[in-house]
């Protein structure tokens, strides 16, 4: 356990320069973006005294680095300016909003792979089967459709014709159900893609030739010395795929009008609320790092290889 | 020099697996589609009419018409050739970069490597539509800027893919072989490494292509792709979404066809990686 | 006339064999009628080139043939039982705890994810039901004698931190375990240092004394033949060509290709002018020649060679030979 301890927080320290990087590349970005910042950090119709003055506080008066330290602190203390459309302190849209996406994305993750890694395994076992191949076709359907069409048709069919759940906004308690099964339905084709290829490698593997030379009873060697080795790249994936069900939360949230970050990040998008856009990208790659953070430390616990050191004999 | 006859074993071995067999026969079908939009299409994709709008599907109009009396069935007709069009650019430009920065990374290996490979994780770490979004917020909105926006987020795939080929010629005797004949490092790239790559390029091309028409409709989708009245297949379906309820056909038929066309290259792209490169992934 | 040698029953009889792959190219036969017996306390060596069935014939007898290959037809006698009839349950308590098999690369034959001691646990507790406490200790145990230090430290690493040489013996540990009475070594010193290469075979022959069990050693090395074999077969293309005492197979090799074999062996301090070579290659495995496998490279050749088949016939005392130069007893 003390070999884990240390690699993970090796890991964790690596993290914090990382953040800072990402926070000086936003930084750059912005500058780049054709928009006056003040107008960005002020909103307009705001009166010219105002505006030197959030200028000096702003320190855009200053030379390069030095705005990107007074912004560093500024956002340090969630001070992410004001959005250009509501007036309203982009921290507390953020806010808001955070609770719906993670209501939605993190089921819809968990669901996905909870449903789609046995798929995936059962289709390894079972290669070149009539079950494996309809197995593959169908995954290979969903793969293939795009996220806002599924969302449309669901919409069709439970929420028009048959009336069975809401089609938009978070209203009442089975407002979430559509958007779930929208986002979940490409991330199982996926992750039981992903199950299938990982077994079958396993599968080839010498060390189970072995494990069968020993005797052993095969649900022994399957899901012990089988599955324990395919589980290692496909946990981590999971971890890793935390930031992109946030890029597909963007989608279905739009489709849906669902109250949360993805659908405020379209808003934004389209009437170029820049402070908005800039938290939210802030927001998503500080996910994207500890989501890295914690692969890389699950992976290091299921795999000895990776937190052990060879001796040097 | 191209092995013909490898190529003509490879293609009839396609033919005999049924699901290869389908992303041939789709690929093929939609090709055709595209290539004889004006003579398949019945009218043109912006030929409005005040009399016919929101009319369900009929014999005159096969997939009905939208809010502005524009048949769907054209549209969408129309809407292959700009998928397919989209498609190959977008592909063509991630293997290009690909293709490069590989060799480059693969062949030289140490700062340069380096260098790309964390630019490429970087990259690669950011879910893709957020990025394409930030890339089109910053340039605006327009076929072009997706097709640029898309390239600039995929990149990464193709070249780490790539990479990892190069890496593992790059030590085989026939290079070490040509160095030590004294070739330049240009002339062992291209007449040595880049003939062997030829089919993994082909694999992961076949399958980067259903990918870039998910995206660039889904872009068009939002409203930050191709402008009106460009029939992108996402467009339509943007345009139907709003009504869902009184014209879902306007919706449901772009749909069907992005779901088929990629799914097609899908199969495609599947089969020949069982043919030619089964341990590439993806 | 029987010879002596079937008053007592072998060990492992094996008869006819033929193990077929069906693969897109075409069926391979990788094993296409090999017969021959491996007797109780004997190290019993088959050898031959890359490709000729080797391996495929120990995998056959283990019955660890898996699609798209397939045990088409034989007999594989194991102290009087014939294990191709056997259900799978049955012959899943055969493997590990009556033949045991190690393999040639022993670092991707080890499982990474799990210690070595409970790698070596896992066949007694799942053949003798021992529990894991008292497993452990027979796993420490076992690594000491196969000649690793600190088995009490060793047996809670990971395959990864081990040496070749470590990993090999780890192997040994684990085929052991059960006290099989027939260990099946498929090149087990290929892919180590020449150095460890004695340490591993002499660990080997050491158990083998020490526990009455017969080796049956797989190798292309005819260094480790001379060495160690009380008797071999020779393999060529799917087929057996000889068998018979190591010691006559040496004297006096009675198959051609076996007299290839002998005289491509760098031998001794003189300096020959060339390395002898058997000219040709390997026959297609796909399609075979017809008559003789060895006939196309075969320089005494004749005309009968090309169309029939010579069956493995006695010459002498237990020296079994496949070629129509020596007509049969």
């Amino acid at each position: 356990m003390g070999a884990l301890l240390r690699y993970s927080i090796k890991k964790a320290l690596i993290g914090i320069p990382v953040v800072i990087l990402v926070t000086f590349i936003l930084f750059l970005i912005m500058k780049s973006v054709p928009a006056d910042p003040i107008l960005i950090i002020a909103g307009d119709r705001v009166p010219a005294a105002r505006i030197l003055e959030l200028r000096r506080e702003w320190g855009l008066d200053k030379p390069f680095l030095v705005q990107y330290f007074y912004w560093f602190s500024k956002i340090m203390t969630g001070d992410f300016g004001y959005s250009i459309l509501t007036r309203q302190p982009v921290s507390y849209l953020i806010w808001a909003r955070l609770p719906y996406t993670l209501e939605l994305t993190v089921p819809s993750l968990i669901l996905s792979y909870v449903l789609g890694v046995p798929f995936g395994i059962i289709a390894a076992l079972r290669r070149g089967s009539a079950r494996d191949h309809l197995t593959m076709a169908v995954l290979n359907f969903f793969y293939s459709m795009p996220t806002y069409w599924l969302g449309l048709m669901l919409m069709l069919v439970f929420g028009l014709y048959l009336g069975m759940f809401p089609i938009s906004g978070a209203s009442s308690p089975s407002s979430i159900v559509l958007p779930t099964i929208t986002l979940t339905i490409p991330f199982l084709a996926y992750s039981a893609r992903i199950a299938r290829t990982e077994m079958l490698d396993v599968l080839t593997e010498d060390y189970m030739r072995t494990a069968w030379a020993k005797g052993l009873k095969s649900r022994v060697v399957i899901l012990k010395h089988g599955l324990r080795n395919a589980l290692i790249p496909i946990t981590v994936l999971f971890f890793l795929d935390l930031p992109w069900i946030i890029g597909g939360a963007v989608i279905v949230e739009t489709v849906f009008s669902w109250p949360g970050m993805g659908n405020l990040l379209y808003k934004s998008i389209v009437r170029l609320d820049y402070s908005v856009i800039q938290a939210i990208v802030l927001v998503i790659a500080i996910l994207i790092v500890i989501s890295n953070i914690l692969g890389d430390i699950v992976a290091a616990s299921l795999d000895p290889r990776i937190r052990i050191e060879p001796e040097k004999s | 020099m191209p092995n013909l006859a490898g190529t003509k074993k490879t293609v009839l071995q396609l033919l005999r697996y049924r699901a290869s067999l389908a992303g041939i026969l789709i690929v093929l079908a939609i090709s055709l589609l595209a290539l004889f939009a004006p003579l398949i299409a019945p009218r043109g994709y912006a030929e409005t009419s005040t009399v016919d709008m929101l009319r369900p599907p009929s014999a005159q109009d096969f997939f009905g018409t939208d809010m502005y009396g524009r048949d769907v069935f054209s549209r969408v007709v129309y809407g292959a050739r700009i998928a397919l069009w989209v498609g190959l650019l977008v592909t063509f430009i991630e293997a290009s970069m690909g293709i490069t920065l590989g060799l480059l990374s693969g062949f030289y290996g140490g700062i340069i490597d380096k260098a790309i490979s964390a630019a490429g994780d970087m990259v690669w770490a950011f879910p893709s539509v957020v990025l394409a979004l930030g890339v089109v917020a910053i340039l605006g909105a327009g076929l072009t800027q997706v097709v640029v926006a898309i390239a600039v987020v995929s990149w990464p795939a193709f070249t780490r893919i790539l990479r990892a080929k190069v890496q593992s010629l790059v030590n085989r005797e026939f290079i070490l072989a040509a160095k030590a004949i004294g070739e330049s490092d240009f002339s062992i790239m291209t007449r040595y490494l880049l003939p062997n790559l030829m089919p993994s390029i082909l694999v992961v091309s076949t399958l980067t292509l259903p990918s870039a028409i998910l995206y660039t409709t889904a872009l068009s989708f939002l409203g930050f792709g191709a402008q009106p009245p460009t029939p992108d297949w996402g467009a339509i379906l943007s345009e139907g979404s709003a009504q869902l309820a009184i014209a879902p056909w306007v919706a449901t038929f772009p749909g069907i066809f992005i779901v088929i066309t990629a799914l097609g290259f899908n199969l495609l792209g599947d089969g020949l990686r069982d043919l030619l490169d089964p341990k590439l992934r993806i | 006339m029987d010879s002596d040698s079937t008053l007592t029953a072998s060990l492992l009889s094996v008869e006819g064999l033929r193990t077929y792959f069906n693969v897109s190219e075409g069926v391979v036969k990788a094993v296409d009628g090999v017969s021959f017996n491996v007797e109780e306390n004997e190290t019993f060596c088959v050898v031959g080139e890359t490709g000729c069935g080797k391996s495929v014939s120990a995998l056959s007898i283990m019955r660890l043939i898996f699609h798209p290959g397939k045990i088409v037809e034989g007999k594989i006698t194991y102290k009087g039982k014939d294990l191709l009839k056997l259900p799978e349950n049955e012959m899943r308590k055969i493997r590990g705890k009556e033949i045991a098999m190690i393999f040639q690369n022993p670092m991707r034959s080890l499982n990474p994810v799990f210690t070595i001691g409970s790698q070596i646990s896992e066949g007694p507790i799942a053949h003798f039901n021992l529990p894991g406490r008292d497993a452990w200790k027979n796993a420490i145990e076992l690594i000491s004698k196969v000649r690793m230090p600190d088995p009490e430290i060793r047996a809670k690493s990971y395959p990864h931190v081990l040496s070749g040489g470590m990993r090999q013996r780890a192997m040994i540990a684990m085929m052991i375990s059960c006290e099989p009475s027939l260990l099946i070594a498929d090149e087990p010193t290929t892919s180590v240092d020449v150095t460890i290469q004695a340490q591993i075979m002499d660990l080997l022959l050491d158990i083998k004394k020490k526990r009455g069990m017969s080796v049956m050693l797989i190798t292309h090395n005819f260094g480790l033949v001379a060495e160690m074999g009380d008797r071999a077969a020779v393999m060529y293309c799917g087929k057996v060509v000889e068998v018979g005492f190591v010691e006559e197979i040496f004297r006096e090799p009675l198959h051609p290709y076996t007299q290839g074999l002998l005289k491509c062996l760098p031998v001794g301090f003189e300096r020959k002018k060339e390395l002898e070579v058997i000219p040709g290659t390997l026959a297609s495995p796909v399609n075979p020649p017809q008559g003789c496998r060895f006939s196309p490279r075969c320089n005494r050749a004749m005309s009968k060679c090309k169309l029939e088949e010579p069956a493995l016939l006695a010459q002498g005392h237990d020296h079994l030979v496949a070629c129509h130069l020596y007509g049969g007893e």
